[in-house]
């Protein structure tokens, strides 16, 4: 007979797989699920906030996509890690969100996102300077995979490995699209300022 | 040597620690609330002063608390209140079938005879009898078929919509 030994954890130490065997244990789902919040709720903010733009509009994505996550997560089957799988699903929902605002205002996605770069000047939850503000609205002039790349390299720091795991592009072609966003980018920052 | 300097020691402990410095009421607590605004900020916006987007004041409390009432709440309420809801309009349907079974078919009228005598009630009926009581058979045969077809057919979501829709629906509602 060997003898039970029960190792009792600090929500904190728990592994982000510790947490997800929590999950799908009944008795432990909740508890998981508020460490899960906890844990990721701020970071999937900022990373849905930078493609949406508006607070309001990224509450609402960040909402349906824990949704989501409590719906689905049972069915999680680990090929990926869970912040990968997450951002994933944000992403997603994210783009989806701006689809149907591009449908349900009858215009194009490069005008939605020139309208969401006007309406930053005026945004009580943004407070760049000039420099700043026209940085954001030459972020949002890219086509939407570069400025998802963008966000992710630049903002948050993400390494192309971990990107290519989100986005499903090869690292190679994550480089050619940074490369071309940065360009891009200085190209209508120079041309701004000399205006 | 020792003396002087015993005698500068004592000195010193009677004067005050703070040495004649203050800070202002609750100072340090806000700090620490500051400081570890701070650390988040550096933590999730990436680079500290490349984001300058904000939210309202405690907002990720509420993003947390909002999400929790949406997922663990409702699922703490919807799930039991539909079951429980099936239960009671089964069991509703159960005791109008007894019922009618009672006043339509002589048979019956006479395995309950005893009981019969006296008022019985919907409700008491229910009461009696459990969930495992309820058979195709008995239920279609007091006229329930319809009902009992359409259920079948249907999935979860529409099972409860039509019996939220159905007239049973206030039954369950006073339940």
């Amino acid at each position: 007979m060997y003898p039970i030994v029960i190792v009792f954890k600090m929500s904190n130490e728990l592994s982000d797989k510790e947490l997800i065997m929590q999950f799908k244990v009944p008795a432990t789902k909740q508890a998981a699920y508020k460490l899960l919040l906890s844990r990721y709720s701020r970071k999937v903010y900022w990373q849905v906030r930078r493609i949406v733009i508006n607070h309001d509009d990224a509450d609402d994505v960040v909402q349906n996509t824990f949704i989501k996550v409590w719906e689905k997560l049972d069915d999680f089957r680990e090929s990926s890690q869970l912040y990968t799988w997450l951002y994933r699903i944000a992403t997603n929902e994210a783009l989806a969100f701006l689809q149907k605002k591009k449908a349900s205002l009858n215009i194009s996605i490069e005008s939605l996102q020139e309208q969401l770069g006007e309406q930053l000047v005026s945004d009580t939850y943004f407070n760049g300077n000039k420099l700043e503000l026209l940085l954001q609205q030459a972020v949002l002039s890219l086509p939407e995979k570069q400025r998802l790349v963008f966000n992710m390299k630049y903002y948050e720091q993400m390494k192309y490995e971990e990107i290519e795991a989100i986005l499903g592009t090869s690292v190679g072609g994550l480089k050619a699209s940074y490369h071309i966003a940065v360009k891009k980018i200085e190209e209508i920052v120079k041309k701004s300022l000399n205006h | 040597m020792n003396q002087e300097i015993n005698n500068s020691e004592s000195f010193l402990k009677n004067l005050p620690v703070s040495g004649g410095f203050e800070a202002p009421a609750g100072y340090f607590e806000r700090l620490e609330v500051q400081v570890a605004k701070d650390l988040d900020q550096t933590e999730t916006k990436g680079v500290a002063g490349k984001s300058t987007f904000e939210v309202p004041a405690d907002y990720f409390e509420s993003l947390n608390q909002n999400i929790l009432q949406k997922t663990i709440g409702s699922e703490a309420k919807k799930i039991p209140i539909f079951r429980q809801a099936k239960v009671y309009w089964l069991t509703g349907i159960a005791a109008s079938a007894l019922l009618v079974s009672v006043l339509f078919f002589g048979e019956t009228n006479k395995q309950v005879g005893i009981t019969l005598n006296g008022e019985i009630s919907e409700d008491e009926i229910a009461e009696q009898l459990s969930i495992g009581d309820l058979n195709e058979a008995f239920l279609c045969d007091a006229g329930w078929c319809v009902e009992l077809e359409k259920l079948g057919n249907k999935s979860n979501e529409l099972e409860e919509d039509l019996l939220m829709n159905s007239e049973e629906a206030l039954i369950i509602e006073e339940l």
